[in-house]
């Protein structure tokens, strides 16, 4: 038969037990202290650094600042030449050619028409205004505009391509006079125009 | 010392009673105190701690774009620096006179003023108009909003309207030259007064001349990547 025999009093050993619980929650919460100061130091340090070298860039870039500035009228003058080069470029490429329209549009009116006002908008819409003498008349020239460079005359060096299209009477009356106005609003190919050669 | 009834232990055997004397109980309220503190402090470092790294973090990375945007614009300067001396030869031949007295920057801004240019249209166009054989009435700039202009353009434009007396011919002919002339005037409109025919004609034509304000240096931002 065994005895077992507790050297310790029970008294020593409920505080050796306290003291080693104590121990284990300082130990934790030092941990814990010290895994956040490091990574809080470890922060402002980094962040101090970031600064530091901030200031000294900020000198670079002012200096060079400074330097540019000094080329501020040339900057300027070499910008707006480049700018307005390129715009005029832009322009150019979307000039109308009226000259031609008319050039084109004359060789479609007969004597008997008048014309009193024409106009162009931006997208290559053509409208006439003017006088002949019948309803009839304003017909045959609304087939005439229809087929011009297709079937009536074809004009030299361009492709068989309705130069103008989509032919709209948008005002017809008979005056006092018995004079007929009109109106016609059509499309002009503005890409043709610019194949033919200027007169 | 008072011992109380002796629990029984794993093994069957009886472990000895727990103390209860007034230092033992002292030291286990302590003990319990303590490890209550413990905890509460190490919940207080989680959340100050979460709190300061959270905006430490926020701070760093803040400097550290910073930083990053600095690197870009230095770069970008140094490199405009070179350029601006790589320019500095060629802006001078662009400006520099030619035989006629007139250097290529001049022509451009002829073709495409940086202010309305209305000044320097005016004499072109009575010069064309002579050439053309027509009188030009007058020149009137129409700058009304809404007003029509030949080609929808992101330039800005006014409209000048130029009446003009002579044969249909002559006045197709300045059309022509209004064409040809280094300042793009685009048609809008024309009324006519007269035969087309023959003879003499009224004829009052609107056109669109454009320009180009000065270039702006002004710096301007770029996303950071």
């Amino acid at each position: 038969m065994n005895i077992q025999v507790n050297l310790l009093p029970e008294a020593k050993l409920a505080k050796m037990r306290n003291q080693a619980k104590r121990k284990l929650y300082t130990s934790i919460t030092t941990s814990i202290a010290v895994v956040f100061g490091v990574s809080c130091i470890t922060f402002v340090m980094l962040y101090v650094f970031l600064i530091g070298t901030y200031q000294a860039g900020k000198n670079t870039a002012d200096n060079l600042k400074q330097e540019i500035s000094k080329s501020s009228v040339l900057e300027e003058k070499a910008a707006t030449l480049q700018d307005n080069l390129a715009a005029f470029s832009t322009l150019n490429e979307t000039r109308t050619y009226a000259s031609r329209i008319f050039v084109n549009l004359f060789n479609v009116i007969p004597s008997n028409v008048s014309i009193s006002s024409v106009s162009i908008s931006g997208d290559g819409k053509l409208s006439i205004t003017g006088t002949t003498d019948s309803f009839l008349d304003v017909s045959k020239l609304a087939n005439s505009f229809e087929l011009y460079n297709l079937d009536y005359l074809p004009q030299e060096g361009l492709e068989r391509k309705p130069i103008f299209s989509s032919i709209n009477i948008t005002g017809l009356s008979k005056s006092e006079g018995g004079k007929t106005s009109f109106t016609l609003d059509m499309k002009v190919d503005q890409e043709i125009l610019k194949k033919q050669v200027a007169n | 010392m008072e011992a109380k009834n002796s629990p029984t232990n794993k093994t069957g055997k009886k472990s000895a009673p727990k103390p209860s004397t007034d230092i033992s109980q002292k030291d286990e309220a302590y003990t319990k105190r303590f490890v209550l503190i413990m905890i509460g402090a190490s919940a207080l470092i989680v959340i100050v701690g979460g709190i300061l790294l959270y905006w430490l973090v926020g701070r760093y990375i803040e400097q550290s774009n910073k930083n990053k945007a600095q690197d870009m614009t230095i770069k970008l300067l140094e490199q405009k620096k070179s350029d601006l001396a790589a320019l500095q030869p060629n802006y001078e031949k662009i400006t520099a006179p030619g035989v006629d007295g007139k250097s290529d920057a001049d022509r451009i801004l002829a073709a495409m003023p940086a202010d309305e240019g209305y000044k320097q249209l005016l004499p072109a166009i009575e010069k064309m108009g002579q050439e053309s054989g027509v009188a030009v009435d007058s020149v009137s700039k129409s700058t009304a909003a809404g007003s029509t202009t030949a080609v929808p353009s992101v330039f800005p434009s006014y409209n000048v309207a130029v009446p003009l007396q002579g044969n249909f011919s002559n006045v197709l002919d300045f059309l022509r030259k209004t064409e040809q002339s280094s300042r793009v005037m685009n048609f809008v409109s024309m009324s006519i007064e007269g035969s087309t025919r023959s003879g003499p004609v009224s004829a009052s034509l609107i056109f669109s001349v454009y320009y180009k304000l000065p270039a702006s240096i002004a710096p301007t931002t770029k996303e950071l990547k």
